[in-house]
Order: structure tokens, then sequence, then C-alpha cells
């Protein structure tokens, strides 16, 4: 027995997590009641319960297939800007729009060997604009500069 | 009459004409630039919604989406680059044409053959859409349930091809719709903190499965755009004029009736109608070698299926793709609930969007065929400029809904979370799906198991609901052996 297509265990693994978190924490913490009076937690608990169904349906697949699948995606990249938005957004009270989606913009581009600084300005001041206007013509609460 | 009259006055009262325009023009935009579709795009203006109301969002937004149509078989057409999924069929012979040198016949039968189909499309919206509404009376819980269920089934089947992905992945949206306070009971549930009390905003996850997801994606390709350096002739001859209408009708046929049945996207109706095509049209058109029918009919096509993609939309709620999703999601952003009464609950929606159409298809020709030129240039600007700013104006229009840093981080996460089903060649429009009808499901089958004493009968007692789930049972066996058969 041995796994022929990775991408079937993978997306099994995603199923059966997701479905085994929300069932769990759904039975823990909310009434299921009956299926005339139904309480908050019956509904979720049916759909966790058959999304884990079909997690393991995809694991079964993953050894039963004739058809060989291997999965390959970058990490280093999508983590890193991932981890940017979060950081920034984080960050964005505190330095202010502004600087927050400048560092955002400069962060991301570095991922591009091919990105030059004049596209930086010019995107930046761009979008320096699009957040006055959004600020001062729609109203929005925003902190442009700390 | 006097509906149309209504809908005139609708689209060209309160300047809505110009979301129209505006629409159309990011649309051919976005469409023309592979790497960021309407998908991403609606998703980045969803809420803007939230302040201009629901017949101009509809309509810019709905302009978007068929504009993108026409932009796409641009690219397709000069540089062998579908701006689209759509397009892919276009690149076959439109690209062999541009290679012949008629590069401008290949874009005037792209941009004519579109417009035909776009005005036979909105006169079957027209036509067919009040026929729905005699259907509303009869529509309880039980009907609405087992709608559902068939929406969820034909979407996750014809989306992926793969019934347990596609399923999974509506169930995984069901979950998150059930994050927020259940309704029924005012129990707040799964909100792990504060932000979540009121639910996921449906914004934040389309901005982040989709836009982000595809910006993420799109950086880890490395690929840059190269500019089209060959001279454009704008014009047909008389002989190959007469040659683009006979498919265009075929394809207005096929994507007309494709777009009528949720999940035969706008993609389905290009191969379905250039299949056709070459089977049945011109004998002596070389297919695959240059042939103008072979650019008409699935240019036609898609244009149809995404503007017949409305009729279920708006009258039975179920949208045809990931797109149609985000549409379903503005409209009841904007308190909008589709349904088959739709066009009597809703007259100036309904006709302002049919005649919105109308005059973006003509607009769309203006735009598209003379401009063309222009809209080579934008070509210029590789997509490693562009994603840096997307990404900026996407961080401002999440921030912009509730003035919240955390949902810019939520986004983030979900934009990591979509790369990482978009790896796995999981579609996300199931999801997105049962994000927005989880919560109408669960309400709904609440109400017909009250009525029915908790016996599931109700859904075999019931004629309309009965059909239905026997519909959505032979959908799923089709579904399972297809699943099955590709293993």
């Amino acid at each position: 027995m041995f796994i022929r297509n990775t991408e079937h265990l993978l997306t099994g693994f995603v199923f059966f997590i997701v479905g085994m978190f929300f069932g769990m924490y759904g039975l823990i913490f909310y009434e299921t009641g009956t299926v005339e009076e139904m309480g908050p937690g019956w509904f979720p608990f049916f759909i966790s319960v058959g999304l884990m169904v079909l997690g393991i349906v995809q694991a079964i697949r993953s050894i039963a297939t004739t058809k060989y699948g291997v999965v390959s995606f970058e990490i280093a990249r999508p983590i890193f800007i991932t981890a940017l938005i979060i950081g920034m957004s984080y960050a964005w009270p505190y330095i202010g729009a502004i600087t927050a989606l400048g560092l955002i913009m400069s962060g991301s581009g570095l991922l591009n060997p091919k990105y030059e600084l004049k596209w930086f300005l010019v995107s930046w001041l761009f979008i320096i604009i699009l957040i006055i206007a959004f600020k001062y013509g729609l109203g929005m609460s925003i902190v442009l500069w700390n | 009459m006097e509906l149309v009259a209504l809908g005139f006055e609708t689209v060209f009262s309160n300047y809505t004409w110009l979301y129209c325009i505006f629409g159309i023009v990011l649309g051919t935009l976005v469409g023309v630039l592979p790497g960021l579709g309407p998908t991403a795009t609606i998703s980045m203006l969803l809420p803007v919604t939230y302040g201009l109301g629901p017949i101009p969002s509809i309509i810019m937004l709905a302009g978007i989406y068929y504009g993108s149509q026409y932009g796409g078989s641009t690219t397709a057409i000069l540089l062998n680059t579908p701006g689209e999924s759509s397009a892919v069929m276009t690149c076959i012979d439109g690209n062999k044409m541009t290679k012949n040198g008629k590069a401008g016949p290949a874009i005037f039968a792209a941009g004519f053959s579109s417009f035909i189909a776009g005005v036979f499309a909105t006169i079957l919206l027209v036509t067919l859409s009040p026929m729905l509404s005699v259907l509303a009376l009869k529509f309880g819980p039980a009907e609405y349930c087992a709608l559902i269920a068939l929406g969820f089934l034909s979407v996750g089947i014809l989306t992926t091809g793969d019934i347990f992905k596609g399923i999974g992945m509506c169930f995984i949206g069901v979950l998150i719709g059930t994050i927020g306070t259940d309704i029924q009971t005012g129990v707040i549930r799964f909100a792990f903190f504060d932000e979540l009390e009121d639910g996921i905003s449906f914004p934040i996850v389309a901005i982040g499965l989709f836009a982000f997801a595809e910006i993420i994606k799109n950086i880890t390709k490395d690929e840059a755009m190269q500019l089209y350096k060959g001279t454009i002739q704008l014009f047909p001859s008389k002989e190959e004029f007469k040659r683009i209408i006979p498919p265009s009708i075929r394809g207005s046929f096929i994507g007309s009736f494709l777009g009528l049945i949720p999940g035969g996207s706008s993609t389905i109706s290009s191969y379905a109608a250039y299949a056709v095509d070459k089977k049945y049209g011109n004998k002596d058109a070389e297919y695959g070698e240059g042939a103008i029918e072979g650019v008409a009919a699935p240019e036609s096509a898609n244009n149809a299926a995404s503007q017949t993609g409305f009729i279920p939309l708006l009258s039975l709620g179920i949208p045809e793709n990931a797109t149609m999703a985000l549409m379903l999601g503005a409209l009841l952003l904007t308190g909008i609930v589709p349904g088959p009464d739709i066009v009597s609950r809703e007259p100036e929606l309904f006709w302002g969007l049919a005649i919105s159409m109308l005059f973006g298809n003509l607009l769309l020709v203006i735009l598209n065929i003379p401009f063309i030129k222009i809209w080579v240039t934008v070509l210029r600007i590789p997509y490693n400029t562009l994603y840096p700013i997307i990404i900026a104006i996407c961080c401002i229009g999440i921030y912009s809904i509730n003035s919240n840093v955390n949902d810019v981080v939520i986004t983030a996460v979900l934009g990591l979370a979509g790369y990482i089903c978009l790896m796995l060649r999981l579609e996300v429009a199931p999801l997105m799906l049962g994000l927005i009808l989880g919560p109408m499901l669960e309400e709904y089958f609440r109400r017909a198991m009250m009525f029915s004493d908790g016996s599931l009968m109700i859904f075999v007692d019931r004629p309309i609901a009965f059909t239905l789930i026997l519909c959505a049972g032979v959908l799923g066996i089709y579904g399972l052996y297809n699943t099955l058969r590709n293993k």
C-alpha cells in the first residue's frame, strides 16, 4: 500500500482536519437539539461529518487511484508576502497607512528582481493619492502618517 | 414597453450609465491583462458597492464581467495568451490569423460576434426571467433547500470536474458561513475573536481567496508579457464579414443555452461552440489554421453565456461560476435577495441591468475595434510591476469596510489558504457558493424540518422540491461516474 496521488491525500487531509475542527468544537460548545428543533450546533455538526467523510474518501482515492499525481508548490515567497502584509497591518496604526503600504509595496516588489525603483515611486504616489481620496473624499477613518 | 422605458430611465438617470462605462472599460482592461481577471477585480471592488447602491453596483460589476470577455480575446489573438480562460479557444485560430497578417479581421470578428451574442442574450434575459417569476409563489422552504442543494452539486461538479473536491469545498464554505451569530437562536458560533461575531465579511473572503491567492500564484511564476509589434489591419473583407455571421448565431445559441445551466460557464460554452462549428460549420474553413469562423464561434458563445448567466443568478440565486458568485454576494451586500420574483420585486434593477447590457455591448464594439492599438499598449505594463500596487489597493479596500486592520490580516491568511487551494487544484468557486448560500440553506432546512415535524418526506411530497432533488440526484450520479472514470 503506497500513496499514488499526493494531491488527493493532501485534499483529504485538509477536508478531514477542517471537518474535525468544526465538528468537535461545535459538539463541545453548542447545543445540537433535535431535527425538529435544531440547536446552533446541529447544522455545522452534520456538515462537518460530511466533510470528514469526504476527507476519508479522498485519502482512500490517493491509494486506490491509477492516476499518479504529485503536488509541488513554493512556500518561501507566499509565506513572506503573507507575513509582510500581516506585519504591516499590525504596524499600520503606529506608522500610518502611507508608510505601511509603501513598505508592503516595496517588500512585495523585492520578490521580483525586475521590479524597478521608479515603478515603486510612481505606484506609491498613486497609492498616496488614493488614500487621501478615501480619507477626505469618502470620509474613511484612516491614520495617514505617524 | 413601459418596463423597457423604465430600464432606459434607470440607466440614463443619476449617472448610472457612467458606472456602466466605467465597468466595461475596466473589464476590457482586466480582460487584456493576463493574471488580473474579472473575479479578482470584482472582489476588489466589492467594498465600493456599500456606498453605491444596488443598481449602479450591479450594472458596473456586470460591465466588468462581460467587458472582460471582450478584452480577453485581444491578447488571445495578438499574443496567443488568453486574458481569460474563456478566450483559450480563440487562441487557436485567432493567433494563426495574426501570424497570417490578419490580426485586424480576427479582432473585428471577436468584437462583432460578441456584439451579436450580447444582443441575443439580452433579449433572452428579458424574455425568460419574467417567466420564472410565476414559479415564485410555489416556492417554500423545502423547494429552496432543494434548489440550493442542486446549485451546490452543479457548481461543485461542473467547475471542478471532481464531485468529491467540489462538494468538499462547498461544505467548507458552508462551515465558514456558520461563523458569527446564529439568527434563530442568537448564539455566537465559532467566533474566536471579537471581529468574527458578525461573521466573516464576504468581500474579505473574496479578496483573500481570489485576488491575493491569484497574486501569490503569479508571483511564483516569474513570467513577463511581451509586446505585440506587428501591423494591425482593422477591417475584414466583404467575404470574411459574411463568414462571421453564421458561426456567431450558432455560438450565441450554444452560449445562451449553456449560460442558463449553473456551472455551464463561458469557458465551457466557448469549447462547445468551437467543437460544434468545426463539425457542422463551414466545410471550406480550415479550423486550426486561421479560420475566421474559429474566432467568431467561441467569442460569441462566451459572451452570450456570460450574459444569460444572469438569468439563474437573478431568478434562482444560482451563480454559474466564481464571478457570478461574487455578483450574488454584491447583490446581497446591497440588500437585494435574488429569487424567482425579482422581476416584479425589483423592476428597476432588472430592466436597468438589461438595458445597460444593450448599451454596454454597443459601447464595447466602439471600444474594442477602433481602439485596439490602445489596448495593446496596456500590454507594455509587465505584471511584475503591477502586483505591488494591486496588493496595496486590496489592503485599502479591505480596510475601508470596517476601518479595522484585523480584516487585512484575515484576508492575508485567506490569501495563503487560497494559494494552497490553487496548488491542490481545489476550486474556490464552490466554497464561495457555500459561504453565500450556506446560511440560507440552514435557515430553509430548519424551517422545512419544523413544518414537517422532522420528516425528510417533505422533499418527496412536494412536487417541485422532489423534481429538484431528482435533478440533483441525477447530476450527483453523473458527477460520481465522471469522477470515478477519471479517478
